[in-house]
């Protein structure tokens, strides 16, 4: 019966539209996949090195026993926002004579497949098998090994049993986030570190290699405890449960709707944000890493000498909503596309509700970001000049880049590692987005000092904005001409 | 009202619909029927602009749809989900689509009283989202938004089927009131011959994107179809 749902299993990946339409899409992901892959085992095959060389004389596996936890917690923290619940077309199966505890069982070793569970393989496995027999008796070094996995084990089924109760809302992120601020500061003051947790297990395991079955049983607890509720919850009802609860935030803005077509229009898309999971996941997850990218960089005073640097982080700080967003601009309505060009909207208003829903965030986004003042007041002016950049030349080249996107999009799945709905057009929209103004700025520099070239910069940002209604006119005209392409292309499920 | 020259449509090198000539006059309740893939849906997307002719044109009150965009004003359609915002309530929904035609909440909240029986209480009463709402209710709120902005022109796709019969029987005593006050030009297509010959005055059969039959309505219209639908089946 498992040969059934593997063969399933099989032509529902193959035959999905995402395999056949995405070629080169495709061969892009798989190469950024085989990169990440090899660096991965790299660093699995030199991790005895980098060990020996960091320790000071330590250890190598005393180093790793304490660090292990933090590595359980990153990889349990990805597992979190990436890993998805292991899916079955399951409502046409129901109905069949197949045994439910099978279904669930195969349910649950499909979440095995998941990209973190390879992890320890390529990092730990090499120190395994290389260093630690020269040490330790073979037993030890296997259960070690062991030890690690299962423990990934017991991640991997904690995670989709939390997952199946619930679903990642803001307030659980900020739970995280505070959770992980005391743990720092606990650490940061010496009080309590997690590091003993591992070094004083993995220290008992390495005398006893038994210690390896705690881990196998936790592993082998929650693969039953998943087990058995989803055999139990196999039904049509609890597959489709939606959340009952409706969304009230977006009808505090409802003045807007006072402003006309347009209020209309710009209300009814922030609801569209507020109420599907791919959108949420794009609030919530997405934007405020664009907002924090100021911390990777501003902090180093080595970055401060580099001005394109600055240009860069400049543009993704406060164009983070613009470019995650505006991407999509059209493609976020594909599902009620034909509503769109049915109904009583005049094509340039259409657009340039569409223009106020990228620019207006924008603004309220530079404004949190005002505090990176504290870094220099030459960070402010940047973003500032940047800002004015985003909003008066890359908001309206996203209207019309928008005509080249026509995939439907999905709103009901979420937005990490979600590739559905994405083309290449949207890795090529980079280019115009970040690069070109970049460019500009290297190129002025060769002429003008870069306070100069920067205020021709905001010279352009202030063209576009002076000119946006002419700008969204053209966007609005182009779109006229490919609206059949995009309808059909949105139309296709 | 309606206009169609030379109107052409090609799939991957197969013809979908091919319609040298009709004409639509104002008030009038318009018929099409055909098995699947006859080209039904293909006419109403081309009337409403949402596919590309590869010949040909559909004119509204004289103007070429593709042209201009004023048909938007007069014209309410209901095709499929697509025309449907499903992560709204039902509420938000009239009221976004009463605000594009113009229509404060009092006009809207005032239309929806009439369809209080269509609706069965089971739209408004639960606080929904349309995607949550069965087929056979979306189709009811997709029917009635169309309806809203009593609009010169109104296209329905199927509009009897997923219904339950009794909501059937309602939608179609609407459309027959409709018919009869000849302010709307109604143009709905249904597989139900029995429904749509009540409800329209005109007939035209559509096989395989030809016009094969355009009938007037009379007493022996039902017979007629049913005749040919018969040996169309036994053909095939």
């Amino acid at each position: 019966m498992t040969n059934i749902f593997l063969y399933l299993q099989q032509k529902r990946t193959f035959r999905s539209s995402f395999w056949q339409k995405n070629l080169i899409l495709n061969i892009v992901i798989g190469i950024f996949l085989l990169l990440m892959l090899t660096e991965i085992l790299f660093i699995g095959l030199f991790l005895e090195q980098i060990l020996i060389k960091t320790g000071n004389g330590v250890s190598p596996e005393l180093i790793l026993n304490k660090s292990l936890i933090y590595y359980f917690l990153i990889v349990f923290v990805m597992r979190f926002f990436i890993q998805d619940l292991p899916t079955m077309e399951v409502s046409p199966l129901l109905h069949l004579p197949l045994n439910k505890s099978r279904i669930s069982l195969f349910l649950n070793y499909r979440s095995l497949l998941s990209f973190f569970n390879f992890l320890p393989f390529l990092l730990f496995l090499p120190f395994s098998i290389h260093y630690l027999p020269l040490h330790y008796p073979v037993m030890t070094t296997v259960s070690w090994f062991l030890a690690v996995f299962f423990i990934e084990m017991s991640s991997n089924f904690l995670l989709i049993r939390i997952k199946r109760k619930s679903t990642i809302t803001p307030s659980v992120i900020f739970i995280l986030i505070g959770i992980a601020a005391v743990l720092f500061l606990l650490e940061k003051y010496n009080l309590f570190s997690l590091s003993t947790i591992t070094s004083w297990y993995f220290g008992h395991l390495l005398q006893q290699p038994l210690w390896v079955l705690l881990p196998v049983g936790t592993a082998c607890f929650f693969f039953w405890e998943n087990f058995s509720y989803t055999k139990k919850h196999l039904f049509l009802e609890d597959l489709t449960k939606k959340s009952k609860k409706a969304e009230n935030l977006s009808s505090r803005f409802s003045s807007l709707e006072n402003r006309g077509k347009i209020g209309a229009l710009i209300l009814d898309e922030v609801k569209l944000l507020l109420r599907n999971k791919r959108s949420k996941q794009m609030l919530t997850l997405a934007l405020p890493i664009f907002l924090l990218y100021g911390l990777f960089f501003y902090p180093d005073p080595k970055n401060m000498g580099h001005p394109i640097l600055l240009d860069f982080v400049g543009i993704f700080i406060t164009g983070g909503f613009l470019i995650t967003y505006g991407q999509y601009i059209l493609a976020w309505e594909s599902r009620h596309f034909d509503f769109i060009l049915t109904s009583n909207i005049k094509t340039e208003e259409f657009f340039r509700a569409k223009y106020f829903l990228m620019t207006i965030p924008t603004l309220i986004l530079f404004l949190v970001t005002i505090p990176y003042v504290y870094f220099g007041t030459r960070i402010l002016f940047i973003n500032f000049i940047f800002l004015i950049y985003n909003v008066g030349i890359n908001a309206p080249l996203l209207l019309f880049m928008a005509s080249f996107n026509r995939k439907r999009m999905e709103l009901d799945r979420g937005q990490m590692m979600n590739y559905q709905g994405v083309g290449i057009n949207n890795f090529l929209n980079v280019i115009p987005l970040l690069l070109v103004p970049v460019l500009i700025d290297l190129l002025l520099n060769l002429f003008f000092s870069p306070t100069v070239s920067l205020w021709i910069i905001f010279g352009f940002g202030i063209l576009g904005i002076i000119f946006h209604r002419e700008l969204i006119k053209m966007a609005a005209a182009f779109f006229k001409k490919n609206r059949y392409k995009i309808a059909s292309g949105y139309r296709n499920t | 009202m309606i206009n169609v020259t030379e109107l052409k449509k090609n799939y991957s090198g197969r013809t979908v619909l091919n319609i040298p000539s009709i004409h639509i006059g104002k008030g009038e309740s318009f018929g099409l029927v055909g098995n699947n893939g006859a080209g039904k849906t293909t006419f109403f997307r081309l009337i409403l602009d949402l596919i590309l002719a590869d010949k040909g044109k559909v004119q509204s009150k004289g103007k070429d749809v593709a042209k201009s965009e004023g048909w938007k004003h007069y014209t309410g359609s209901y095709l499929d989900e697509g025309f449907l915002i499903d992560y709204l309530t039902p509420e938000e929904y009239f009221h976004f689509v009463g605000k594009l035609n113009g229509l404060s909440r009092g006009d809207v909240e005032h239309f929806l009283e009439g369809f209080k029986d269509f609706f069965h209480n089971e739209i408004f009463s639960k606080k929904k989202y349309i995607r949550e709402l069965s087929k056979g209710n979306q189709k009811k709120v997709g029917i009635a938004a169309a309806l809203m902005t009593e609009p010169e022109i109104l296209i329905l796709d199927e509009p009897f089927s997923n219904l339950d019969p009794s909501s059937q029987f309602q939608l179609k005593q609407i459309l027959k009131n409709i018919q009869q006050n000849k302010q709307m030009t109604m143009l709905i297509s249904s597989h139900d011959l029995n429904h749509v010959t009540e409800v329209c005055e005109r007939i035209v059969v559509l096989h395989e994107g030809e016009i094969v039959h355009d009938l007037q309505t009379n007493e022996n219209t039902l017979k007629e179809l049913e005749a040919y639908f018969a040996v169309k089946g036994e053909k095939e």
